[in-house]
C-alpha cells in the first residue's frame, strides 16, 4: 500500500477528440510528481479523470486515500464573486463541516493558520478582487491546505505568478511532502524540474514515461513528448 | 365605517401578500445573479404560462392554485430543459434561455386565444396572469404564499453553505465531492417555486424584474454574500410593500407593474449613489 493512487488504461475523448490514449501509471506516497507535456498533452484532463471530473471511455482509477484536495487554475473563476480571502479559504472547511452547520471559530482559527502558512495573514478581510495573481493563487492554496487531504492536485499553480509567491508555493508542497503527502502539479518549466519535483509523469496523449525525475527525466524523453528542444534548453543529466 | 375597514383590509393583505413574494424572489435570485444565469428566472415564468393555459384546459378549475401548479409543472420542465441542453450540447445557455423563454411564450398565447376564441374563460381569468393582479388576493392565497415562502427560506438557510460554493466554484465542489447536478436541481426548483408564487401577483411578464433587480441592485453596495442576501430581501421587499400602497391609494394604478416600477427606482438611485467598486476582471 505503498502507491498514492494508480491508473490503469485510462482513455479520454472530448467528442471524436482523443485527449488520452491507454494510460498506466502508478505513483508512490509522499512524493511532489509533475505532470508534464505540451499543450494539449492532456496534463489537466488526466488530473481530472483522477478526481471524477470527467467522463473516461475505459480505464480505471484506484485512489488509495479517500481525501483529494484539488486547487483549480485562477481563471475558471469570478473574481468579483462577493467574498473576502477568509470565506474563500472557509469553503476548504466545508466538506469536514456537514450539512447545516456554519464555520465555527475553530474553522476561522484553521483558516488563518493555512493563510499563515501562505504568508498571507493581513489578506483575511480583504475582497478578493483586490488580490494580485500570485495572491490569488496562494488563497486557493490555502482553502486546499485547510481540507488536511492526502493528495493535492494541483493545476499550473506556477503559472503567472512571481517569485516570492513561486518561492511560498515550494515551501509549501515541501512542507506537504515533509508530512507524507502526495502532490500533483501539473507543470510547464522544464527548467525547475530537477529543483522542485521528485517524481514525474510525461504526457501527450499517451504516456511517454513516468518514474523518479532522476531517471525519466532525460533528453530523449523530453524530446519524445515535445520534439527537438532549441539548445539552451538542453538537460543536464 | 365597515367599508373604510374593508378597504383597509384588502390594502393590508395585498401589502403581506406582496411583501412575501418580494422577499422570496429576492433572496433566490441572490444566487441566479451570483450564478450568472438571470435570465434563468425569466425563462421559468415565461415557461409557466402554457403550463397554466393547459391546466385550465385539462381540469376546467378557476382556482389559482390549481392553475399555479400547472405553471409551477411548465416551469420546471422549462428550467430543465436548460440545464440538460447545456450540458449535453455546445449551445450557450444565455442563447438556450433566450430560446425556451420564446417556445414556451408562444405556445402559451397560443393556448390562452384558443380558450377564449372557444369562449372557456373570460379573458380576465387568464390575462391576469400576464401582469397580475395582487387585489384579488383572498387571506387563504395569502396563507398558502406564506407557506411556501417558508419553506423556500427554510431550503436557502439548509443549503447555503451549498449554494454558495457552486455558485462560486463549482468545480471545487464536485472535486469534493458535492452532487453539483443535485444542488442545482434543487436550487432550480426552489427557484420556480419562488416564481410560481408571485405570478398571480405580478404576472409572468414581470416577475423575473423582482428576482433579479434587487440582488443587482444590493451587489452594488455590499461585498459579502450575507450582506447581499439580506440586503436584497430589504429591497424587494420595500419594492413590493411600496409598489402595493401607492397602486392601492391611486386609481388605474395596475400593482405587479408599479412594484416594478418601485423596483427601478431603487435600481437607479443605486447606480447614482452607490460607492463605486473595483471589479475583478483583471488581475491587480
Amino acid at each position: 500500500m505503498n502507491q498514492a493512487f494508480s491508473v490503469k488504461n485510462l482513455t479520454v475523448a472530448y467528442g471524436d477528440r482523443l485527449v488520452l490514449l491507454d494510460i498506466s501509471v502508478e505513483v508512490p506516497r509522499g512524493v511532489i510528481c509533475a505532470v508534464v507535456g505540451p499543450n494539449g498533452a492532456g496534463k489537466t484532463t488526466f488530473m481530472k479523470a483522477i478526481l471524477g471530473l470527467v467522463d473516461t471511455i475505459s480505464g480505471t482509477i484506484v485512489v488509495h486515500h479517500e481525501a483529494i484536495s484539488y486547487v483549480p487554475q485562477r481563471r475558471t473563476i469570478d473574481w468579483d464573486f462577493p467574498v473576502t480571502v477568509l470565506d474563500v479559504v472557509l469553503m476548504g472547511r466545508y466538506r469536514t463541516l456537514g450539512w447545516c452547520r456554519r464555520p465555527s471559530e475553530v474553522d476561522r482559527q484553521l483558516a488563518l493558520k493555512a493563510l499563515a502558512h501562505v504568508k498571507l495573514t493581513d489578506y483575511a478581510d480583504r475582497h478578493i478582487s483586490q488580490l494580485s495573481g500570485g495572491e490569488r493563487q496562494r488563497i486557493f492554496l490555502a482553502r486546499s491546505l485547510v481540507q488536511d487531504a492526502d493528495i493535492y492536485i494541483m493545476d499550473e499553480p506556477f503559472v503567472g505568478v512571481d517569485v516570492f509567491t513561486e518561492r511560498v508555493i515550494v515551501e509549501v508542497l515541501k512542507d506537504l511532502r515533509a508530512q507524507g503527502k502526495t502532490i500533483i502539479v501539473v507543470h510547464h518549466d522544464l527548467q525547475t524540474m530537477q529543483e522542485y519535483f521528485d517524481w514525474m509523469i510525461l504526457l501527450n496523449i499517451k504516456l511517454i514515461a513516468s518514474g523518479s525525475v532522476r531517471e525519466i527525466f532525460t533528453q530523449k524523453n523530453i524530446e519524445k513528448a515535445y520534439g527537438a528542444l532549441p539548445a539552451f534548453l538542453t538537460i543536464k543529466e | 365605517m365597515i367599508s373604510y375597514f374593508a378597504s383597509h383590509y384588502t390594502i393590508i393583505m395585498v401589502m403581506i401578500g406582496t411583501f412575501l413574494v418580494g422577499a422570496t424572489a429576492a433572496g433566490i435570485g441572490v444566487f441566479a445573479v451570483l450564478r450568472r444565469q438571470s435570465l434563468l428566472g425569466d425563462a421559468i415564468s415565461h415557461a409557466a404560462l402554457p403550463g397554466i393555459a393547459l391546466m385550465f384546459m385539462y381540469s376546467m378549475s378557476t382556482n389559482p392554485f390549481v392553475l399555479l401548479f400547472g405553471g409551477g409543472i411548465a416551469g420546471c420542465i422549462g428550467a430543465f430543459l436548460v440545464l440538460l441542453i447545456t450540458r449535453t450540447t455546445t449551445l450557450k445557455q444565455d442563447a438556450l434561455l433566450g430560446i425556451i423563454l420564446s417556445v414556451f411564450f408562444g405556445f402559451g398565447v397560443v393556448l390562452k386565444t384558443v380558450i377564449q376564441k372557444k369562449g372557456l374563460a373570460n379573458q380576465a381569468l387568464l390575462g391576469k396572469f400576464f401582469f397580475g393582479n395582487a387585489s384579488t388576493l383572498s387571506s387563504f392565497d395569502i396563507f398558502a404564499i406564506a407557506v411556501m415562502a417558508f419553506f423556500i427560506f427554510c431550503i436557502i438557510f439548509l443549503f447555503w453553505k451549498e449554494f454558495f460554493l457552486i455558485s462560486f466554484d463549482p468545480e471545487f465542489a464536485h472535486a469534493n465531492g458535492y452532487r453539483v447536478f443535485i444542488l442545482e436541481v434543487v436550487l432550480t426548483i426552489t427557484t420556480v417555486f419562488a416564481i410560481v408564487i408571485g405570478l398571480h401577483t405580478v404576472g409572468v411578464l414581470l416577475m423575473s424584474a423582482l428576482l433579479i433587480a434587487p440582488a443587482a441592485a444590493a451587489r452594488q453596495w455590499v461585498s459579502s454574500v450575507s450582506a447581499l442576501f439580506w440586503l436584497a430581501i430589504f429591497f424587494g421587499s420595500l419594492a413590493c410593500v411600496a409598489g402595493s400602497l401607492i397602486s392601492s391609494y391611486v386609481e388605474h394604478l395596475p400593482t405587479g407593474p408599479t412594484i416594478v416600477v418601485c423596483m427601478s427606482l431603487i435600481v437607479i438611485v443605486t447606480f447614482m449613489f452607490a460607492p463605486v467598486r473595483t471589479t475583478g476582471r483583471g488581475e491587480l
